[in-house]
């Protein structure tokens, strides 16, 4: 289980780094939302992997670690907030450079000279 | 030294003074009495150094060395040592330095246009600027995406340098959980839809679906490893940021130019690689070692400390209550961030498709505002049971705002913003600023009975018909939470779906 955790969070931080290293904003946009999926699950298992143990004080004799849990809630919805922001910075941007080229100007469209 | 020589050697050695414009005279009796102080201090302190300096001396050396003092000794006179040589060398040095002054100066004289050293510093200086002018150059090209590459490129030689010369096994010895057929199913639906995301990224909406499927797997690997908090906040998240890059992507072009440097996919690919493998292998290191964690503290004094039996939310309310205040905060001023970016934006959309299809006509069709508006009173009923039962259960201020705002924006989606704005106010930022008051008073409160910032208490109440209900102060800052989170993701969705509105009715008219 933990093998193929891992195997999704590699998978998840490369397809979003390969995304925010492209050109236009709204590739740029899906890598960010694809890294911060990476990075809250990288957090998560640092409390390690538990089935069936949920943090909720009950007659049970084990929980999980609910600390990266707490950290990870906030951290969801934070990330939220931040594409929210980038991706109306990037409206704007268009708005105010006519194109979605994250420099403001298209590689092809620049000046020939 | 060689100063000294030549001033005594001059005033009292070297015969009368010529060429000079007056006639010196004695000096007055107290421009003398300074000097003789000085030579009465130098003096004593030479013959009788016990007496006078030592006490100072010991008391400086002592701060400065922050240690006892080493046994030693204060006279004029030690002996031939090291000391005396470098003494006589130096006294030696000045008077050959004097004795040779005139072919000195007049090497000096000859020289003086140039030897500038003004000259030198000057080059040295243009060089030091073109230096770091060039360097500037080659990584500030005034290019963001240059600047995301380096960024990453240098995070990855950071991250992997220590490696190179570790000698810990990548395994720990910590037993993993078996792996189950579900479980392989879901991660490799999580990995296809991920990688489909960049292999279609060019085709935006679906690669945005697709997006979704990954977020719906992550919410469903919370569930899995116990984390229903977390499934919930991911699951209602995941809606909100869907709708909100629909509606961002009506402005932005469907499709995107192919890239034209095959060059630039393949070494992008190489980073996304390495950067992926590494955080795999971290994971991995990490997930098989066992640790110590400082969760047991958190889940001892959940319920006698916080009078909750939901760590999760008693962390996020009480025992980390500052940081959630933070948090609240940050989403506020990105929701007032977006409402002033878009303030007087004007976006050209496209009237029809991608396929030059235009858009349908009946744009909130009968049967989803029908069902939509029974739907609402019951996801605010279910907001509100998350909100309530959100410090002993799954839920809590986060989640609940989160399904609130949903339904909300279900109603927008399925009756459009004219609509809505003759129901509801689109201005929310009272809410915020209620929610974020509302936190900050609930943390002031415990100033009043003299406990630290945001100390929370709580008590159970005897509600007729209900039974014993618990009331703590942290469900007072959890409110406040719920409104900023309302306030803020509605104030981001319907702003953004207000410049969608006006566009639409342009292009009806």
């Amino acid at each position: 289980m933990e093998a193929l955790l891992a195997l999704v969070i590699g998978v998840l931080t490369a397809s979003g780094v390969f995304l925010a290293l492209r050109g236009q904003t709204f590739p740029v946009v899906l890598g960010l939302t694809l890294l911060s999926y990476a990075v809250n699950l990288f957090l998560f298992v640092m409390g390690r992997l538990a089935i069936g143990v949920p943090p909720v004080i009950s007659s049970a004799a084990a929980y999980t670690d609910p600390l990266p849990q707490a950290l990870v809630l906030t951290a969801i919805v934070i990330s939220f907030g931040m594409t929210a922001f980038v991706i109306v910075l990037a409206l704007k941007a268009r708005a105010e450079l006519g194109n979605d080229h994250v420099d403001g100007v298209h590689a092809d469209e620049a000046d020939p000279r | 030294m060689a100063y000294s020589v030549r001033f005594i050697h001059d005033v009292f050695f070297n015969g009368e003074p010529v060429d000079l414009p007056k006639t010196p005279h004695e000096p007055p009796r107290w421009m003398k009495v300074p000097v003789e102080i000085l030579v009465v201090l130098c003096l004593v302190v030479g013959i009788a150094p016990a007496l006078t300096v030592a006490p100072l001396l010991a008391v400086a050396a002592a701060a400065t060395l922050q240690a006892p003092l080493p046994a030693y000794h204060l006279a004029l006179w030690h002996g031939f040592n090291p000391a005396l040589a470098m003494s006589l060398a130096a006294i030696a040095g000045g008077i050959l330095i004097y004795a040779m002054h005139r072919p000195l100066l007049a090497l000096h004289e000859h020289s003086l246009g140039r030897l500038d050293a003004r000259r030198g510093f000057n080059a040295l200086l243009e060089a030091l600027f073109a230096i770091s002018g060039w360097i500037t150059r080659r990584i500030d090209t005034g290019s963001l995406q240059r600047q995301v590459f380096l960024f990453l490129a240098a995070a990855l030689v950071l991250g992997f340098t220590p490696w190179l010369d570790s000698t810990s096994a990548l395994t720990g010895s910590r037993t993993g959980l078996p792996l189950d057929a579900v479980s392989l199913l879901a991660g490799a639906t999580l990995i296809v839809a991920s990688l489909a995301t960049v292999w279609l990224h060019r085709q935006r909406l679906t690669a945005l679906i697709t997006l979704g499927v990954v977020g719906l797997v992550v919410s469903l690997a919370f569930v899995k490893f116990s984390a229903p908090d977390l499934a919930l906040t991911q699951l209602s998240v995941e809606v909100v940021t869907i709708v909100l890059l629909l509606l961002a992507l009506y402005f932005l072009p469907q499709h995107a130019a192919p890239e034209h440097d095959p060059g630039r996919v393949w070494r992008d690919g190489v980073i996304a690689l390495v950067a992926g493998s590494g955080a795999a292998l971290l994971s991995w290191a990490v997930m098989t070692r066992p640790y110590d964690t400082i969760a047991g503290y958190f889940l001892a004094n959940s319920v006698p400390g916080g009078g909750g039996k939901n760590v999760v939310n008693v962390i996020l309310v009480d025992f980390r209550g500052y940081d959630t205040l933070g948090e609240i905060t940050v989403l506020a001023l990105a929701g007032l961030g977006i409402y002033a970016l878009l303030e007087n934006l004007r976006l050209d959309a496209p009237d029809r498709d991608a396929a030059g299809r235009v858009w349908d006509r009946d744009a909130h069709p009968v049967i989803m505002a029908s069902l939509s508006r029974l739907l609402l009173p019951l996801a605010l009923l279910v907001a509100v049971f998350i909100l309530l039962r959100g410090h002993n259960q799954p839920g809590g201020g986060f989640i609940a705002g989160l399904v609130t705002a949903v339904a909300l924006i279900v109603q927008y989606l399925a009756h459009g913003g004219a609509w809505m704005r003759e129901r509801l106010s689109s201005t929310t930022q009272p809410l915020i600023a209620a929610g974020l008051a509302l936190a900050t008073l609930t943390g002031l409160a415990s100033w009043a009975y003299g406990y630290p910032f945001l100390t929370s208490t709580f008590g159970h109440l005897n509600w007729p018909l209900v039974g014993e209900f618990e009331l703590a102060s942290a469900m007072a800052f959890d409110l406040g939470v719920f409104l900023v989170v309302v306030g803020a993701t509605l104030l981001i969705l319907v702003n953004l779906g207000a410049l969608h509105d006006s566009r639409t009715r342009k292009a009806a008219r």
